[in-house]
């Protein structure tokens, strides 16, 4: 029940007939302007990009105070999980380790065999550079966008557009930066894309975020490949972003009309995470003398004579 | 009340004046503190924090029109889009226009108890969710709607709790 209740009729005052009026007016004015900003933000959406950056740096700290003592909880109650379920891992892990035993000494001789031969062909590989290591603080858990925050910022050389990962595989990239703070894009984003390489056919392919746990492969590249369930998905290195070979996705379904992988790695649970510079920065083009092209040719012809 | 026009008063009587009338910006306030607590970190596979924000602003607009007049939506909204990262605009051209169709539909449907309130409240949730995924999708990409479906589920299971808060607002900080 609205209180004071509304009246359903009777005489109203002069004073608070113009207050509704102003209210009314008040209430156009505001739907007119979040209509204009709407239309502003479809036509560049980086337009707002400074204040969410203030908005990170302004709400990181906080969640960044109020997870720690969540952070030990969790630990706790893991490490106490780890003791009940300690045989039945031993025995699966002695099991694994005689498995890999094999793979690893193969997986040792390629990688020589690798080096060997790159020295020999003289192969020229930029090197990654790492920027430092961050804890995640705080994530939107909006339905529109998957956004986690990392504790560094500008103050500590992040820019917008670099490669974050974290032990496991790749995590997103950061996009506005604060100056303690930054916001990255996690892979399951809508707006995410990730080159990425088929592991077992070395074929390339796209990874898209859909705001859902998992992630569309869009096979529908020049090669058209095909992919399997439990194929590795790693980043192929285009785009010069993200340095080749990380871990990125495992296919889980190739049921529906484009396959579904899930990201190796979730920033569920996950206390840091590194970024790195681009792998190959986009090489900024030779300045074309424009002078020439967009000056009047009258106007050039009066130079060459003063001239 | 205002008694002397804002033009005629000296700095001191208007600065006295924004010290005593400071509670008709709680509505504003709390629910832009709602809109940081939906920042919380939760790595959930489908967000399953609920809009509390949206639920304040309904409560208010059931039960305490007065103190939310519809233009308040705006800096609200616009607030909510910064720190949620929604489209700028979207929920604070949203927000004015689900307080206007509260209001229509309150007078409409008769309840009973706040039993009442609460279904009345489920499909003015599930048009405002379903506005706003039609809304981000026009501006920017096109994104399934099950983040948004679950989000509303949630919602509308946290109602109690947020009418409970929301008394206890008005009963503290009552304007």
């Amino acid at each position: 029940m609205a209180w004071p209740p509304r009246r359903s009729s009777g005489r109203s005052s002069r004073r608070q007939r113009n207050i509704a009026l102003l209210g009314r007016a008040a209430t156009i004015a505001a739907v007119a302007v979040a209509a204009m900003l709407l239309v502003l933000s479809r036509a560049s959406p980086d337009r707002y990009s400074a204040l969410r950056s203030g908005a990170a740096d302004l709400v990181a700290p906080l969640w960044t105070a109020i997870l720690i003592p969540l952070a030990e909880v969790q630990a706790a109650a893991g490490s106490v999980a780890d003791y009940f379920k300690a045989v039945e891992k031993v025995r699966l892990l002695e099991g694994r380790e005689r498995m890999y035993q094999i793979e690893r000494e193969r997986h040792a001789q390629a990688l020589h065999e690798n080096r060997e031969l790159k020295s020999l062909l003289k192969v020229s590989e930029p090197a990654r550079e790492r920027i430092g290591v961050f804890a995640i603080s705080g994530s939107s858990t909006g339905a529109y966008v998957r956004y986690a925050l990392i504790s560094g910022g500008a103050r500590h050389a992040i820019e917008p557009g670099q490669p974050v990962l974290a032990a496991a595989g790749l995590i997103g990239r950061t996009v506005d930066v604060g100056k303690r703070a930054t916001r990255v894009m996690l892979l399951t984003d809508v707006s995410s894309r990730v080159p990425v390489r088929v592991v077992r056919t070395g074929l390339p392919a796209l990874l898209i975020g859909k705001n859902l746990p998992l992630l569309d492969v869009d096979l529908s590249g020049p090669s058209n490949s095909e992919v399997r369930i439990g194929d590795r998905l790693v980043t192929s290195g285009d785009g010069g972003l993200f340095p080749p070979g990380l871990t990125v996705a495992t296919v889980v379904s190739v049921s529906g009309d484009m396959p579904e992988a899930r990201p190796a790695a979730t920033p569920d649970g996950l206390d840091y995470v590194i970024v790195e510079r681009p792998y190959m920065p986009p090489m900024p083009l030779p300045e074309e003398p424009t002078q020439a092209r967009e000056a009047h040719p009258e106007a050039v012809i009066q130079q060459q004579v003063a001239e | 009340m205002i008694t002397t026009p804002w033009h005629q008063m000296t700095a001191r009587e208007r600065a006295r004046w924004i010290f005593d009338h400071w509670k008709l910006a709680i509505p504003l306030i709390v629910v832009v503190i709602a809109y940081m607590m939906m920042t919380l970190p939760m790595f959930a596979p489908l967000p399953v924090m609920p809009n509390l924000a949206l639920l304040l602003v309904l409560l208010w607009t059931l039960y305490r029109p007065q103190q939310m007049p519809e233009w308040t939506g705006l800096p609200m909204g616009l607030a909510g889009d910064i720190l949620l990262g929604t489209p700028v605009g979207a929920n604070g051209l949203l927000l004015p226009l689900f307080m206007m169709l509260v209001r229509y539909a309150d007078v409409y449907v008769r309840r009973a108890s706040w039993v009442g309130d609460w279904l009345f409240s489920i499909p003015l949730l599930f048009v405002y969710h379903l506005a706003l995924w039609r809304l981000c999708a026009l501006v920017a990409d096109p994104f399934p709607f099950l983040p948004l479906a679950t989000q509303t589920a949630a919602t509308i299971a946290v109602y109690p709790f947020a009418a409970h808060f929301f008394a206890r607002i008005q009963r503290r900080w009552a304007p």
